[in-house]
């Protein structure tokens, strides 16, 4: 962070459970380490923003972050990453959305740290925190942001229903505590949680016939609850959901593709990827990037997270889990007088 | 993998027999790099199948789980929901979006004399193949599926032995949990004990009604049968009055005249209960005086007064203000009512009759307490509970003291009502009575531009009058073309309302005095050709007043609804005649 500070480079940092780079020689490099890229945004097309959650709620956190990226362009758009486990990054999303257009393109992820589950960090070359977000505010008339993502895991078995939470922190699923109901029909130790819920998640069902993935990211064992970064209602219904396995690679495959259709032009690509198909996946996770990365054939960097942030086609802003999220960066040209 | 491993072992076979080993060995090595990524797959396919196995046979064996509770809850719900349903006396069916039979109770299984294995995913006309059941249910039903609307009914139903049953049927759709109309579920309930009680009920009802009505003519025809000869004698013991009479024959007149008087009055009591009872009577509005309320009544008992030599007095609380707001007329008949019974039953000594303000009740409304006070003989205690009943008198002896239906009290208890007020009594036996009523009276508005009647006024008119008389009874055309002569008018006859409605196409007469009932043509049709003559042919309206023994309100509806300008009952006043005429003509 100093060497960054010296050299007067801002830093847009976050931790993660492994990163990806697309390479200059067209190979994908998967490492336990740190990749890096740089890039030469004038100082006039973007804010980088870190703030610290501390004791804010997520209404107060996001409402204040809504109204920085409101404030400093006309038409913002932002690439954000997040630490907190444990807290509730959806209602942080929606906070933000109510001061800013509903329509502002997020892309980004929860941090991550390297499965431990127990303290993730964001960064820039000043400050660092472990419950709060970094922003790079972006002028979206002079620096396009643009981005898809894709899920693929399938629901399993019968529903069932949250008879109690608060927020984000389910602690009754039909009438049983939550962390004892899962350990149970999942036959696994509690030991194994949070970790294995990221390969787990729940599939909230929602009344309009669409589904939502929700993965434990934190429990907490003396109250047998289950924590998760989106608010889950009293009532929800779910089911249990995995993986199909190499298939989701297919699903993300077609979905490329119609992206690229569309979306031809890219100077830089974000990728964020649940950490959870990596899981699945294996060594074919290098398939699905490279699909991506081959396409724009463009610098693309990336990492695995926790969770992640995109605007799919109509919809607002929204935190995913178990998904494949791509961001593409573009310069536009500038105004001809 | 397979195909890898051919080309490495052919590539090792042909090391030692090519002149170019390097490439080889290098594409072997190629082979082996893609064959230890296909390994590195399988291995991790198989580590994690052997991870997910647990995890998903957990999964399966509670979804298995619950499936079977599911299925176990869903039968034991089916067999209450049989139960539940075969227990119900109402015949309860459903059908699915194809108007198939799906299950059926007991009830409906006994009505229909078939079996639920008969019925499923049958039609009604398959089902019902000897007879069908009347009305088009069929329609009905596509209605429900298709409207999705609920469907109530009361109909005829043929049972399996032919026997016609009457049932009440509700018919609603069945929806799916995503609102989708699934089919339908019909209950019908056997009503015909119902329907048998309501039918005799309202044959109960009819007879009653036509009971109400056998009594409503009996009363029309009771009135027209005794104010017609009523009429007539009042009429000439009027005519008689105006001749020279001695002193005896004044006398025997004067008998006359009163009892006469008293039939009418009990005549006039009964149509007032009557109408009350009927609710027909609705209060008015209409600025009076309250002196001149007081005075006139008073006024109309002054020859009995003077008879009895009783003194009257009239206390009027000056506060009271002169002009206030009520209906006057009930007012008076309460009055009157009040006054009539004093002076029937004091003998001796005083009768005051007294106004006096209780509250102010609103900003704009007095409380006023009218008050009629006697020295005569006084109620007994026990009485005083049953005084306000319908035809009770004190004195219910065959040779009772006193006349009268003993309605007049119950008379002025319902108009008090009417009015929202109080009434009552305060007496003792051998002490006097006085009887009180209190009615909220309206301050406001009190500004009248009321013209004053005026005799003269009236009289002169008449006498540029051309006047028609329609009347079939002889009497009653000699009486009343006398007291209108008597007072310079010329007046024609006719003898029916044909004769009457011809002479007023002849010549165009001022004023038409209409008897109801005559033979040839009455004076309703009358009047609406006489009507109709000016309306088509010429521009003019002539006054015509309906001069009937028929004193109910809708036989004065049914005079002024055919045409007629104002109404009489027989037998009249002709002071009655000249206020009436003055209100008509003069007023309007």
């Amino acid at each position: 962070m100093d060497s960054f500070q010296q050299y007067g480079i801002n830093l847009f940092g976050t931790t993660s459970a492994g990163e990806i780079l697309f390479d200059s020689d067209g190979d994908i490099m998967l490492n336990r380490g740190a990749v890096l890229v740089l890039t030469d945004i004038p100082a006039s097309s973007f804010q980088l923003q870190l703030l610290k959650m501390d004791n804010f709620t997520q209404d107060v956190f996001g409402k204040e972050a809504g109204e920085i990226i409101k404030q400093r362009f006309k038409e913002p758009s932002v690439l954000t990453s997040f630490s907190g486990l444990g807290k509730n990054i959806q209602a942080v999303i929606d906070n933000i959305l109510i001061k800013t257009r509903s329509q502002l393109k997020m892309y980004g992820c929860l941090a991550g740290d390297d499965l431990k589950l127990e303290k993730a960090l964001v960064f820039t070359e000043k400050e660092i925190t472990d419950c709060g977000a970094i922003f790079l505010i972006l002028d979206d008339e002079k620096i396009g942001l643009n981005g898809m993502t894709t899920s693929g895991w399938n629901g399993l078995g019968t529903d069932f229903t949250v008879t109690h939470s608060e927020e984000n922190v389910v602690s009754e699923i039909d009438n049983i505590p939550a962390l004892d109901f899962y350990v149970n029909y999942l036959n696994i130790l509690e030991e194994d949680l949070p970790m294995i819920g990221l390969e787990y998640p729940l599939m909230i069902k929602h009344q309009d016939g669409t589904f939502s993935l929700r993965a434990i990211n934190k429990i907490d064992k003396e109250k047998r609850s289950l924590i998760f970064s989106s608010s889950i209602k009293s009532g929800t219904v779910f089911s249990f959901s995995a993986s199909p396995g190499f298939e989701i690679l297919e699903k993300t495959r077609e979905k490329v593709i119609a992206f690229y259709e569309k979306n031809q032009s890219a100077d830089l690509m974000f990728l964020y990827s649940a950490v959870a198909r990596q899981l699945a996946t294996g060594p074919l996770i290098n398939t699905e990037i490279k699909l991506a990365a081959i396409k724009w054939r463009v610098p693309l960097v990336g990492c695995f997270n926790y969770g992640e942030i995109a605007k799919d086609n109509d919809q607002p802003s929204k935190f995913y889990n178990q998904s494949f999220t791509l961001a593409l960066l573009t310069e536009k040209p500038a105004p001809s007088l | 993998m397979k195909k890898i491993l051919q080309s490495l072992e052919e590539k090792i076979n042909q090391i030692g027999k090519t002149s170019h080993p390097d490439k080889l060995r290098y594409e072997a090595l190629e082979d082996l790099e893609r064959l230890k990524s296909e390994i590195s797959i399988i291995d991790f396919q198989v580590s994690k199948g052997l991870k997910d196995k647990n995890i998903l046979n957990s999964l399966l064996a509670k979804t298995s789980e619950n499936l079977e509770n599911a299925l176990k809850n869903l039968r034991n719900q089916k067999d209450e929901l049989k139960i539940l349903l075969d227990t119900l006396p109402a015949l309860v069916y459903f059908k699915d979006s194809q108007l198939r039979y799906h299950l059926a109770n007991r009830a409906f299984l006994d009505f229909s004399g078939i079996t639920q294995k008969e019925l499923e995913g049958k039609k009604l006309k398959e089902v019902f193949k000897s007879y069908l059941p009347i009305g088009d249910y069929e329609n009905l039903e596509e209605s429900v599926i298709e409207k999705g609307k609920f469907f109530f009914n009361v109909e005829e139903q043929l049972e399996k032995n032919g026997n016609i049953i009457w049932v009440h049927t509700n018919i609603a759709p069945v929806r799916n949990h995503t609102g989708k109309i699934i089919g339908l579920i019909g209950v019908s309930w056997d009503i015909t004990d119902q329907k048998k009680y309501e039918d005799e009920l309202k044959y109960s009802k009819e007879i009653a009604e036509e009971g109400e009505k056998i009594k409503d003519r009996f009363l029309t025809n009771m009135s027209h049968e005794l104010r017609t000869p009523l009429n007539g004698i009042m009429g000439m013991a009027e005519i008689l009055g105006k001749t020279n009479l001695d002193n005896k024959q004044q006398e025997y007149l004067k008998n006359l005249r009163n009892s006469g008087e008293h039939l009418i009055s009990i005549i006039n009591d009964i149509f007032t209960y009557s109408s009350l009872e009927k609710e027909e009577v609705k209060p008015i509005q209409k600025a009076f005086n309250t002196s001149e309320l007081l005075q006139n009544t008073a006024q109309n008992f002054k020859e009995k007064l003077l008879e009895k030599s009783l003194k009257s007095v009239i206390d009027l609380d000056k506060s009271i203000p002169e002009t206030i707001k009520g209906d006057p007329q009930l007012l008076g008949l309460i009055l009157r009512n009040l006054y009539s019974n004093a002076v029937k039953f004091t003998e001796t000594g005083t009768i005051t009759m007294r106004a006096v303000p209780v509250s102010r009740t609103t900003e704009n409304e007095l409380l006023v307490r009218f008050e009629v006070e006697d020295t005569g003989i006084g109620i007994p205690e026990q009485y005083k509970d049953i005084l306000f009943g319908s035809f009770t008198q004190l004195d219910t002896s065959s040779t009772k003291t006193y006349q009268g239906t003993g309605l007049g009290l119950a008379i002025s208890k319902k108009i008090v009502n009417l009015l929202k007020g109080e009434i009552g009594v305060e007496s003792k036996w051998q002490n006097g009575s006085k009887f009180w009523f209190t009615v909220p009276l309206s301050l406001e508005n009190l500004e009248t531009e009321e013209i004053l009647y005026n005799k003269q006024k009236i009289l002169e008119l008449l006498k540029e009058f051309s006047v028609l008389l329609v009347e079939d009874n002889l009497i009653n055309q000699k009486i009343t073309s006398l007291t209108l002569e008597k007072e310079g008018c010329q007046v024609n006859l006719a003898n029916n309302g044909k004769v009457g409605f011809e002479k007023y196409q002849q010549k165009l007469y001022d004023l038409i005095l209409m008897d109801i009932q005559m033979p040839v043509m009455d004076g309703l049709e009358a009047t609406q050709k006489i009507r109709e003559f000016e309306k088509s042919k010429i521009d003019r309206h002539a006054f015509i007043i309906a001069l009937s023994a028929n004193a109910l309100k809708e036989d004065k509806e049914k005079a002024i609804a055919s045409g007629m300008d104002g109404f009489l009952a027989k037998p009249f006043k002709p002071e009655e005649l000249f206020q009436l005429l003055f209100n008509l003509i003069i007023k309007k």
